[in-house]
């Protein structure tokens, strides 16, 4: 009933602004902006207001206010200054005090002067709060409602980053820059033994890096070096406490030489170490941890065209990496468990592009990867000291083929059809042997298995009439993975989906737009007869996304627009006895109208309804209305 | 060690090789013999507009920057040797427009690439080349003929212009759960270089952008769950947006009874795992991570149980 009172209110507006147009611009979509945003390099401040009018299941509208707050105000400026020698300045922010936390937002100042450097800081500052109960969420919850976190778990997030790039000279470019990141708080987390629980986080990563590019002639090449450093801790409720330390030092280097103007030899290489050390305690064995990775890959590739129409890549790469972990007991005084692991892994990957049909273009792929990893973890002991007390090995060996083909070919002056279809066979085989007190395994492993995908897309981008673009496809996914070892078992997982998209800037006052997609998936066990409750774990869903809207430039002070999008899921695989299907759909429906009232003073009001409605225990109602002042300078 | 040899072999040729000096997009057109580069004071005599377009940018005549190793600046940069066309009083040969929309995309980003140096390394990996997307498609307000995109400069941040085009991803970002991307909090180029790609030339592995942020996930683990080093995030994770909780690809226990399933499981009433019944658990409320919390590796336990 919505959407229909929704499209007939589009109509409406459509023949409204019929009737009045004239030669003022159709708006593009950006039906993800706040209300009273503007865009462009001009002067512009933005200040908003907003109430949250929250309704439905008390308890759920209680708790959204808690994570969104009732008065809500966000602010919204740009500057740019441009001096005579054609320095640029640039400052932009986006403020908010959301939920009634401190001030909050995004800010970024730029300086840049063309062809010699440019140098941004940008600063994000936001407090996340977490659903009290959105980890229970599951289909196989019954339909009453499961407990909730008596407050609102709060995060405050906050990362920096700048950089700055130096043009030296025709033949060398520089850059540095640094980013830092910061989580501090609680999160909600799901927690077996007291559920539900949340989760302590204090964590910071701070990245540095450096780099340049050169030319020489025919050689190309940028060195980067970079260092990572990070620090976590976290603290569950159950009683698992851990601290960690990690530093990652990577370097990379990418050249190119030219070898004719037609061929082209690329090489890569990057290195990395990560070490780590910390701790874990409030569980049954505490101990100290420790680890390091050496990560290697090399890659040759020779790119080139062969004729007007064919253009070939080829290239090697070649991966290695080499771990040593271990849990020592509390002060490090002991190995508890050590694990030394290798894995190494060779790809082959050629590339094949053409154009010599008439308006068609196919690229066909195809890789090679084989790799090869040996595993070995000690009780009481690192591997190949001879003090464990007992110890698992695993040697695996995998070959994975990967194929596409794309097809572009244009079938009118106006309409273009893509099709793609991609297929990947991964075969992994495990050889497990073991040392124990009682000659049985330690831990069980996956054994050998494979994996069979294929997805496939249908794409048709037409253009009826110069006013209106559509897109319409198709696409799919299946999977089957087969375990072949011991454990012999097999699923199947698919998804086919339709989608179909059109912008139709039906006069110069009206824009007109909708999106649709419909998509269906399924998750099955085959070759064996259900026992029981075993359909429950069976998916059979599907998904409707229905988004239609319109923009319209009434009079030359006054624009409108709509939008609607539903999404409506529904689960009939589960088939538990508490619930036979999920049934969950969300309504969004958003109204604006802006105003100039003069010259550099615009005012727009604006109206959402969020609606989430699940069969179980979800209901509520968001409604939100905003009054914005925008005022450039 | 083959890796090494491979390395050895690459360099070899990068720097013994004398072959022949580096193409231009210059070289798919048939430039008159007589034609020379005479800088482009010449060119805004009778392009004035063009001029002024490009009175603030890095493109213009008197900012100086040459193609690297070159004197070549300016209009010529891209439009080739001006001589003739001058000459003859804007009749002679140049390339202009219709010539350089027909080089099609990638003749395009040659053109571009020949300054752009840092972006030529790698701009073959990437997902926009080999379409009908070019350099001038996004970057339409920095050349004086526009492609399919708005001008970056009219958006009020980076993702709203990635949006403009991937539309279905923006769909994404309105899931329940999801990377607070419209929200502002990151942008699409934290996670993607929209000049290069992840599976060749880039070494930054698709793993290995999602631990930039999540740290704590990337172990080195004594537990190692094969999704950390041999599988993709991607396997279990759809990071733009989900129906389900920690942007997982299926919800409930589906998505890790697609592996871990075996055949007792399906014909023990006890629906056995591993040798322990979890009929129990499955049939409430229980998720498989939830007792398996570390599930992307642990130092303590081979099953990635909390205890």
């Amino acid at each position: 009933m919505k959407t229909l009172m929704t499209t007939l209110t589009l109509i409406l507006l459509a023949g409204l602004a019929t009737a009045l147009a004239g030669d003022l611009p159709a708006q593009a979509q950006r039906i993800w902006a706040p209300a009273g945003d503007v865009i462009g390099n001009q002067n512009h401040l933005t200040a908003t207001g907003m109430l949250n009018d929250d309704h439905g299941d008390a308890v759920k509208a209680g708790e959204e206010l808690d994570i969104f707050g009732e008065y809500l105000g966000q602010g919204l400026f740009g500057w740019r200054h441009v001096m005579d020698n054609s320095h640029t300045l640039r400052a932009r922010g986006l403020f908010d005090n959301y939920a009634g936390g401190g001030l909050a937002g995004d800010g970024m100042i730029a300086s840049t002067s063309p062809g010699t450097y440019r140098a941004t800081l940008s600063y994000h500052i936001h407090d996340l709060r977490y659903d009290r109960d959105a980890e229970l969420r599951n289909p196989t919850f019954p339909t009453v409602m499961p407990p909730q976190l008596a407050i609102t778990p709060e995060l405050e997030w906050r990362r920096g980053q700048a950089e700055v790039s130096y043009h030296v000279s025709s033949a060398l470019d520089l850059r540095v820059g640094a980013d830092d990141m910061r989580r501090e708080g609680r999160k909600s987390a799901l927690t077996r033994r007291n559920p539900p629980g949340v989760q302590t986080v204090d964590s910071q990563a701070a990245r540095f890096w450096l780099g340049g590019t050169t030319r020489l002639g025919a050689l190309a090449a940028d060195l980067e070096l970079s260092t990572t450093t990070s620090e976590n801790d976290r603290a569950y409720q159950s009683g698992h406490v851990y601290a960690d330390e990690r530093d990652r030092y990577s370097a990379s280097l990418d050249a190119a030489y030219d070898l004719s103007p037609a061929w082209r030899v690329l090489a890569n290489g990057r290195m990395s170490r990560l070490e780590h050390t910390g701790t874990e305690s409030g569980i049954s064995n505490p101990g100290d941890t420790d680890g390091d990775t050496d990560s290697a890959a090399y890659q040759l590739a020779v790119l080139g065209r062969l004729g007007k129409a064919t253009t070939v890549r080829a290239s090697a790469r070649f991966d290695m990496h080499d771990t040593e972990a271990s849990l020592l007991g509390v002060d490090g005084d002991a190995v508890q468990y050590a694990a030394d692991r290798e894995r190494d892994r060779q790809q082959y990957q050629v590339v094949i592009g053409n154009r010599s049909l008439p308006r068609t273009s196919l690229k066909l792929r195809y890789r090679y990867t084989s790799g090869e990893s040996n595993e070995i973890i000690g009780i009481g002991g690192r591997p190949g000291y001879g003090l464990e007390t007992a110890s698992q090995s695993l040697d695996q060996e995998s070959t994975r083929h990967d194929a596409s083909l794309r097809v572009r070919t244009r079938l009118a002056r106006h309409v273009k059809l893509t099709c793609s279809l991609r297929h990947s066979a991964l075969e992994v085989d495990q050889d497990r042997t073991w040392d124990t007190d009682d000659d049985q395994p330690w831990f069980g492993v996956l054994g050998d298995h494979e994996r069979d995908r294929t997805m496939w897309r249908l794409a048709l981008q037409t253009r009826p009439s110069r006013r209106l673009p559509v897109d319409v496809g198709l696409r799919g996914f299946d999977q089957t993975f087969q375990r072949t070892g011991e454990e012999m078992a097999e699923t199947q997982a698919s998804m086919v989906g339709v989608f179909a998209n059109a912008n139709w800037l039906a006069t110069d006052r009206l824009t007109v737009f909708a999106m649709v997609t419909y998509g269906s998936e399924s998750y099955e066990l085959t070759g064996v007869e259900p026992v029981g409750s075993f359909e429950a774990f069976n998916v059979d869903a599907t998904t409707l996304r229905l988004s239609p809207g319109a923009m319209v430039q009434l009079t030359e002070c006054l624009q409108l627009e709509g939008w609607y999008e539903g999404v409506f899921f529904e689960d009939t695989g589960d088939q538990s006895d508490s619930l036979n299907a999920i049934e969950a759909d969300r309504d969004r429906l958003q109204v604006r109208a802006r105003w100039q009232a003069m010259d550099r003073l615009a005012v727009t009001a604006g109206y959402a309804r969020n609606e989430l409605d699940e069969n179980r225990w979800d209901d509520y109602i968001q409604h939100l209305w905003t009054l914005s002042a925008h005022t450039g300078f | 060690m083959k890796g090494l040899i491979c390395l050895a072999g690459c360099l070899a040729v990068l720097f013994c090789g004398q072959i022949a000096a580096g193409g231009t997009y210059l070289d798919r057109f048939d430039v008159p013999d007589d034609a020379e580069y005479i800088g482009s004071e010449d060119c805004s005599m009778c392009h004035e507009e063009v001029s002024d377009f490009y009175a603030h940018s890095a493109h213009h005549p008197e900012r100086g920057l040459a193609i690297p190793g070159t004197d070549i600046a300016g209009c010529e940069a891209c439009h080739g040797p001006g001589s003739v066309h001058v000459d003859e009083g804007g009749e002679g040969w140049i390339l202009g427009y219709e010539d350089l929309g027909a080089l099609g995309p990638d003749g395009r980003a040659a053109m571009c690439t020949q300054c752009h140096t840092d972006l030529d390394l790698n701009w073959h990996t990437s997902a926009h080349a080999g379409t009908e997307i070019s350099c001038n498609d996004c970057h339409r307000d920095q050349v004086h003929h526009g492609g399919l995109a708005r001008p970056a400069g009219e958006y009020r941040n980076q993702t709203e212009f990635c949006l403009q085009c991937h539309t279905e991803t923006a769909a994404q970002f309105r899931m329940p759960h999801r990377h607070r991307v419209l929200e502002g909090h990151m942008t699409c180029t934290d996670c993607h270089n929209p000049h290069r790609g992840v599976d060749t030339g880039n070494w930054d592995d698709l793993n290995e952008t999602c631990l930039t942020c999540h740290t704590q996930m990337a172990g080195p683990f004594v537990f190692e769950h094969a999704g950390v080093e041999g599988e993709e995030c991607l396997t279990c994770h759809r990071p733009h947006g989900s129906q389900h909780d920690k942007m997982l690809t299926q919800s409930g226990n589906g998505l890790c009874l697609q592996c871990h399933v075996e055949m007792a499981f399906s014909t023990d009433q006890n629906w056995s795992l591993g040798g322990q019944a979890h009929a129990g658990l499955m049939m409430g409320e229980a998720r498989c991570y939830d007792c398996h919390r570390e599930v992307h590796g642990s130092n303590t336990d081979p099953t990635f149980y909390d205890r």
